[in-house]
C-alpha cells in the first residue's frame, strides 16, 4: 500500500516510551508505539511504501533532537527515513503541481503540503493529529486519511500489500 | 520610464527562467516512480539488514530520551501547526 505518514507516526515508531514515568502517559504512548512500530516494520519489509514531503523529515529530525537533546540522533533518524521512504523535495515544479490541492486544504503549510502530496500520489495518509484528520475528512474523501489512535493493530496488520511492490 | 522597463524585463526574465526550469524538471509522479525503485527492498537478506539496523537505532533513541513527557514535546513542536489557522 502507498502511505504518507505524518511526523508524529514516525516519532511513535522510533520511541518505545517504556521509560515514561507517568503511568497513564506511558500506557498511551506504548499503545501508539506498538501500532506505529508494526506499520513502519512493514514499510522496512517492503509491504508498503511511504511517500512524504521533506518538511516531515525536518519535523522528525527536530523532535528527535529535542527529545534526546542530541543533534546527531535527530540527524540519524532523518537519514534512515530518507533511506527507506520516498522523500519529495519542494522544488519549484513540485510546488506548482501541489498548489491547486494546497489551496483546497486551506490548512497550515506542512499539513497542506502533506495532504496535497497524499492526494496527488493517491496514498493513504496516516496521522495522529485529530485536527488534520477531521479537516481532511471534511473534503469528501479527497484524501484517504486515518487516525493512528483509532486504528487497531489488526487494521494495520491487515492493510493490503500494494501488488506493484511485490 | 527606463527603470520601469528594466524592472519589467527583469520580471519577464525571472518568469522565463522559472518556466525553463519547469520544462526541464521531472514531474512529481516521474520522480516518485523512480524513487519507488530505489526504496524497494531487493531480497530477504536486505530486509533483515534493514530491520536489524532500525531496531538498533530505535533502541538507542528510546534509551536516549531525556524528557519526562515526550507527548508534551511532540505537541509543542508539531501538534499545534494549525493553531494560527483555526
Amino acid at each position: 500500500m502507498k502511505l504518507s505518514l505524518d511526523a508524529n507516526v514516525f516519532i511513535y515508531a522510533y520511541i518505545t516510551g517504556e521509560n515514561i514515568k507517568n503511568e497513564r502517559r506511558r500506557r498511551e504512548w506504548v499503545q501508539l508505539h506498538e501500532k506505529a512500530d508494526v506499520l513502519y516494520t512493514d514499510v522496512l519489509k517492503g509491504k508498503h511504501v511511504v511517500i512524504i514531503p521533506s518538511v516531515i523529515v525536518a519535523e522528525v529530525c527536530a523532535v528527535i533532537s529535542r527529545l534526546t537533546n542530541s543533534e546527531e540522533e535527530g540527524i540519524s533518524v532523518a537519514k534512515e527515513v530518507q533511506e527507506y521512504c520516498v522523500v519529495v523535495y519542494e522544488s519549484a515544479s513540485v510546488l506548482e503541481e501541489l498548489l491547486p490541492v494546497i489551496a483546497k486544504v486551506k490548512g497550515s503549510g506542512i499539513d497542506s503540503i502533506l495532504a496535497a502530496l497524499a492526494a496527488k500520489e493517491n496514498t493513504v495518509l496516516i496521522t495522529n493529529d485529530r485536527k488534520l484528520h477531521d479537516r481532511l475528512r471534511a473534503f469528501e474523501s479527497y484524501v484517504d486519511v486515518r487516525l493512528l489512535k483509532d486504528m487497531s493493530l489488526d487494521d494495520i496488520k491487515l492493510m493490503p500489500i500494494d501488488v506493484r511492490l511485490v | 520610464m527606463e527603470a520601469d522597463i528594466v524592472s519589467r524585463v527583469g520580471k519577464l526574465e525571472a518568469e522565463l527562467q522559472r518556466l525553463k526550469y519547469l520544462i526541464k524538471a521531472k514531474t512529481l509522479h516521474e520522480y516518485v516512480i523512480e524513487e519507488l525503485h530505489r526504496v524497494k527492498a531487493i531480497d530477504e537478506l536486505e530486509i533483515n539488514e534493514r530491520l536489524k539496523k532500525h531496531e538498533l537505532l530505535k533502541n538507542r533513541i528510546s534509551s536516549s530520551v531525556v524528557v519526562e513527557d515526550p507527548q508534551a514535546v511532540l505537541d509543542e513542536i508539531i501538534g499545534d501547526r494549525d493553531e494560527a489557522f483555526s
